[in-house]
C-alpha cells in the first residue's frame, strides 16, 4: 500500500519493523521529527522512549539501554554528533550493536539549521579515540530509509558494531510516497553478552561488559594483541557490506559520483545530459564506508572523468578523498561543492543547473 | 575441636589468590566488601548488576562474581539509568563512582539521574583526588586535601548531599565512613537501606563513602584515617541527609 | 567458655598497611619489622593467638581480603561474626 510520508518518520517505522525497542536522543534541528515520532509511538507500544540531557548522554544511556539487552536507537544532527564520538569509540570496544541515525546540516560549529553534507569524514572516519570503522549508509529516499534502517538494526547485531544512517533534511523532510514492506533479515541468534543479573542467564554465569579489553583480561579476549586481532578481523569482514548503485555508467565517459540528495540531483543531471547526447553516467555509494572503490577505480581505468558533487567544501575531505584514492591518480576529478549553491543563505542547496554547467565544462562544451 | 570459618574474601569476590589491584591502605576494597557483603546478605546477587567506574576502582567490575559492566569515567549513572528503566523491578542496579567520576564530568549524568528518580543505587567513593593518573587534585569545589599540599585557589568541598536532597525524585542519601569496624557496619547499613528503597522502587538514592587514599594524601594509612575522621568530616559531615521521598 | 578464634593472613596479598594490627581490640596482630612479602611489604603477624577471639574486625578493615578469621569451638557451638 504506498503512503505519504516523511523520511524522518519513516526511519521511525522501519526501526519499529526491525524491533526496535528503545530510543533515547537530544532534540537538535532538524532532527527533532524524529524524537516527536519516537516520544510519540513508542510509549503505548510499551517500547522504551527517554529524551536525554545532552548528546554526550545519548550515547551513554544507549550504552546503558544496548548492554541491558534493547534493541536501541539513537538520532542526532551535525553540532550533537560532535559530542558522539567518545561514547561511540566505547560503544565499538564493548562490541555492541547500535544504529545512529545522523542527519547533516551546515558546519562547522553552530553552523545553519538547514541541509548540508559536511560530515561524511566524520562518519566515515570516526573522531573517537583508538581508530574503528562504522558502517555507514546514506538512504536517498523516503523508502530508503524506511528499508535502511531495517537494514541497519540487522548489520549492528551481525558485526555487535554500530551502523550509521547518514543523510540530509532534503531527503527526511520531503514528504514522498513510499510503502511500508518489511524486509527479513537472518538475526544471530540472541546475543550472549547483555547484562540482566546473572540468574536470568541460562547458565546462571555472571557476564562483563567493558570497553577496556586494553587492562582487562578476560576468557573471550585474553590479551590485548588478541582483540585488537578480533576486531581487526571483523572490520575486514565489514567490507562485504558494501552497497552502491550505477546509473548509466556503462558506457559513460564521465562519471558522476554523489549520495544522499545530490545523488537525486545528479540523476536528473545524468538524464539531462544524455538528452543533450553526453555520455553522462552517476555511481552512487550506497554505504559510505565500506567505500565502493571497484566501481570508480574500473571507470578509472577505462579512461572517463568524475565529476564528485558533494554539498561541502571540497577538497577539505569528504566524498571526493574516497574518489581520489579509488582513481589512484588515473583520472581528472571535477568537484561540485557548496560554494555551487544556488542561494548564499543558509538554505541554499545544489541544483541540477549548476552540475550541467560543470560537467559541460568537463566535456569542453559551451 | 571444629574449625569454623566466620569471615574472609567475600563470596562474591571471583579471584581467590590475587591481590586487589590497589594501593596499600587504599580502601577500595573495603567499600567493595560493604556493598558485596550486603547484596550476598539480601539475597539479590543473582539479580544485581554492578556498574564500575574510572579511575582507580576501574578494574573493581570485572573481579566480581556479579554481571557487570566497566563504564567510561562519569557514565555509570547514565548506563545505570537506562538499565534500570529497561529491567524495572527485575534488577538492582548498583554503581560504584569515584569523587573524580561522579562529582565532576559525571555530574550531568548524576543529577539527572536523581531528577528523573531512576531508581539506581550510587555507591560514591570519595576519596579526595586522583589516583592512578599521578596524584593531582580533584576538581576545585570538590573534597579538602591535606595540610601540606598547596592551595593555590580557594577550595570549598562539595556536599552532594545539600544539592540532590532538594529532588523529589531522591528517597535516601546517606554518608558514612570505613574508618573503622563499626563505622564499616554503620555504612553497611546505610547501603543496605538504599537497596531496600531501590527494591521498593522508591527512586533514585546514593550512599557516600569517606575512602582513605593514603598514596595520595602523603599520609600513612593510620594517618590518613585520623584525616577523615577529624577533618574530612568537618566539611562533609556524616549520616542520613533523607530518607524518604522519591516515587 | 571462651571464644577462641585464630586467624590466617595471606602473605602474598597483604601489603603491610597496618589497619589489622589498629583495630584488632586485643592487640593480637603486629606489622613485623623482620618478615616481608615478595614484593616486599613488611607482613602483618599472628602474634598473640590465645586473645584471639575471632571478631573478625581485621579481616573486615583489610583493604586486600588477606585475613580469614576461624572460629575454634566445641562441635555444634559456635557464632557467626557480630
Amino acid at each position: 500500500m504506498i503512503e505519504i510520508m516523511e523520511g524522518n518518520h519513516a526511519l521511525g517505522w522501519g526501526a519499529l519493523e526491525a524491533g526496535c525497542n528503545a530510543y533515547c536522543s537530544y532534540p537538535v534541528t532538524p532532527q527533532n521529527e524524529i524524537v516527536e515520532w519516537f516520544a510519540r509511538e513508542f510509549p503505548p507500544r510499551g517500547k522504551f522512549f527517554l529524551q536525554s540531557t545532552s548528546e554526550i548522554e545519548s550515547s551513554f544511556l544507549c550504552m546503558g539501554f544496548v548492554a541491558g539487552g534493547a534493541r536501541t536507537m539513537t538520532s542526532t544532527a551535525s553540532p550533537g554528533w560532535g559530542l558522539y564520538p567518545e561514547g561511540m569509540s566505547h560503544i565499538v570496544a564493548a562490541e555492541l550493536p547500535l544504529v545512529v541515525a545522523l542527519l547533516m546540516r551546515g558546519g562547522p560549529g553552530q553552523g545553519t539549521t538547514r541541509q548540508s553534507q559536511m560530515d561524511y569524514t566524520s562518519a566515515t572516519s570516526p573522531g573517537g579515540q583508538g581508530g574503528y570503522k562504522n558502517i555507514v549508509i546514506a538512504p536517498y529516499s523516503c523508502q530508503e530509509c524506511y528499508d535502511f534502517v531495517q537494514l541497519a538494526f540487522y548489520l549492528a547485531e551481525k558485526y555487535r558494531n554500530p551502523v550509521i544512517l547518514l543523510t540530509e533534511p532534503n531527503v527526511t523532510r520531503v514528504l514522498e510516497q513510499m510503502e511500508r514492506r518489511p524486509l527479513k533479515f537472518d538475526y544471530p541468534p540472541e546475543g550472549k553478552w547483555a547484562l540482566g543479573g546473572k540468574a536470568r542467564h541460562s547458565d546462571g554465569k555472571a557476564r562483563l561488559i567493558t570497553s577496556g579489553y586494553g587492562l582487562t583480561s578476560t576468557e573471550e579476549h585474553p590479551s590485548y594483541l588478541s582483540y585488537l586481532k578480533h576486531l581487526h578481523d571483523k572490520f575486514e569482514r565489514m567490507r562485504e557490506e558494501v552497497r552502491y548503485e550505477q546509473y548509466e555508467v556503462e558506457d559513460a565517459d564521465v562519471v558522476l559520483v554523489a549520495y544522499g540528495y545530490t545523488a537525486r540531483v545528479s540523476r536528473e543531471v545524468v538524464k539531462q545530459a544524455r538528452a543533450e547526447g553526453i555520455k553522462a553516467g552517476l555511481i552512487r555509494p550506497v554505504t559510505l564506508w565500506p567505500f565502493p572503490a571497484e566501481p570508480i577505480s574500473k571507470k578509472a581505468e577505462e579512461g572517463a572523468k568524475f565529476l564528485v558533487v558533494e554539498d561541502n567544501l571540497g577538497e577539505i575531505g569528504g566524498l571526493s578523498d574516497d574518489v581520489r584514492l579509488a582513481v589512484a591518480g588515473r583520472a581528472e576529478i571535477s568537484l561540485v561543492t557548496a560554494l555551487d549553491r544556488h542561494d548564499p543563505g543558509e538554505g541554499g542547496s545544489i541544483y541540477p543547473g549548476k552540475v550541467l554547467e560543470k560537467l559541460k565544462k568537463i566535456k569542453g562544451i559551451r | 575441636m571444629v574449625k569454623k570459618v566466620v569471615c574472609g574474601k567475600p563470596r562474591l569476590w571471583r579471584y581467590r589468590s590475587t591481590s586487589l589491584p590497589f594501593c596499600p591502605g587504599c580502601q577500595h576494597g573495603v567499600g567493595a566488601r560493604a556493598v558485596l557483603e550486603t547484596v550476598e546478605e539480601l539475597g539479590i546477587e543473582g539479580k544485581t548488576i554492578f556498574l564500575g567506574g574510572g579511575g582507580c576502582a576501574y578494574p573493581l567490575p570485572s573481579l566480581l562474581d556479579l554481571d557487570a559492566m566497566q563504564c567510561p569515567n562519569g557514565r555509570a549513572t547514565s548506563i545505570g539509568s537506562a538499565m534500570k528503566r529497561l529491567h524495572g523491578g527485575e534488577t538492582v542496579i548498583i554503581t560504584y563512582q569515584d569523587d573524580n567520576d561522579a562529582l565532576a564530568v559525571g555530574t550531568e549524568p548524576l543529577i539527572h539521574a536523581a531528577l528523573r528518580g531512576d531508581a539506581i543505587t550510587v555507591i560514591l567513593a570519595n576519596n579526595a583526588g586522583y589516583g592512578s593518573t599521578g596524584w593531582q587534585m580533584a576538581s576545585p569545589g570538590d573534597t579538602p586535601v591535606p595540610p601540606e599540599m598547596d592551595k593555590p585557589n580557594p577550595l570549598f568541598p562539595i556536599n552532594i548531599m545539600e544539592l540532590l536532597a532538594e529532588f523529589e525524585g531522591v528517597s535516601y542519601l546517606a554518608r558514612g565512613t570505613v574508618s573503622s569496624a563499626n563505622d564499616f557496619e554503620e555504612t553497611k547499613g546505610y547501603i543496605k537501606t538504599a537497596i531496600a528503597k531501590q527494591m521498593a522502587g522508591a527512586g533514585f538514592n546514593l550512599v557516600e563513602i569517606l575512602t582513605a587514599c593514603p598514596a595520595r594524601w602523603h599520609l600513612t594509612p593510620q594517618e590518613s584515617l585520623k584525616w577523615i575522621r577529624e577533618e574530612m568530616v568537618a566539611g562533609l559531615p556524616l549520616g542520613e541527609f533523607k530518607n524518604g521521598g522519591g516515587n | 567458655m571462651a571464644r577462641k578464634g585464630e586467624i590466617v593472613i595471606d602473605e602474598g596479598a597483604c601489603l603491610g598497611c597496618g589497619y589489622c594490627e589498629m583495630f584488632c581490640p586485643k592487640k593480637c596482630i603486629e606489622i613485623s619489622q623482620e618478615k616481608f612479602n615478595p614484593l616486599g611489604y613488611p607482613l602483618a603477624v599472628f602474634r598473640n593467638p590465645e586473645e584471639c577471639n575471632a571478631c573478625g574486625s581485621c579481616v573486615v578493615m583489610c583493604p586486600q581480603f588477606a585475613i580469614e578469621a576461624y572460629l575454634l569451638a566445641d562441635k555444634g557451638k559456635g557464632k557467626e561474626r557480630s
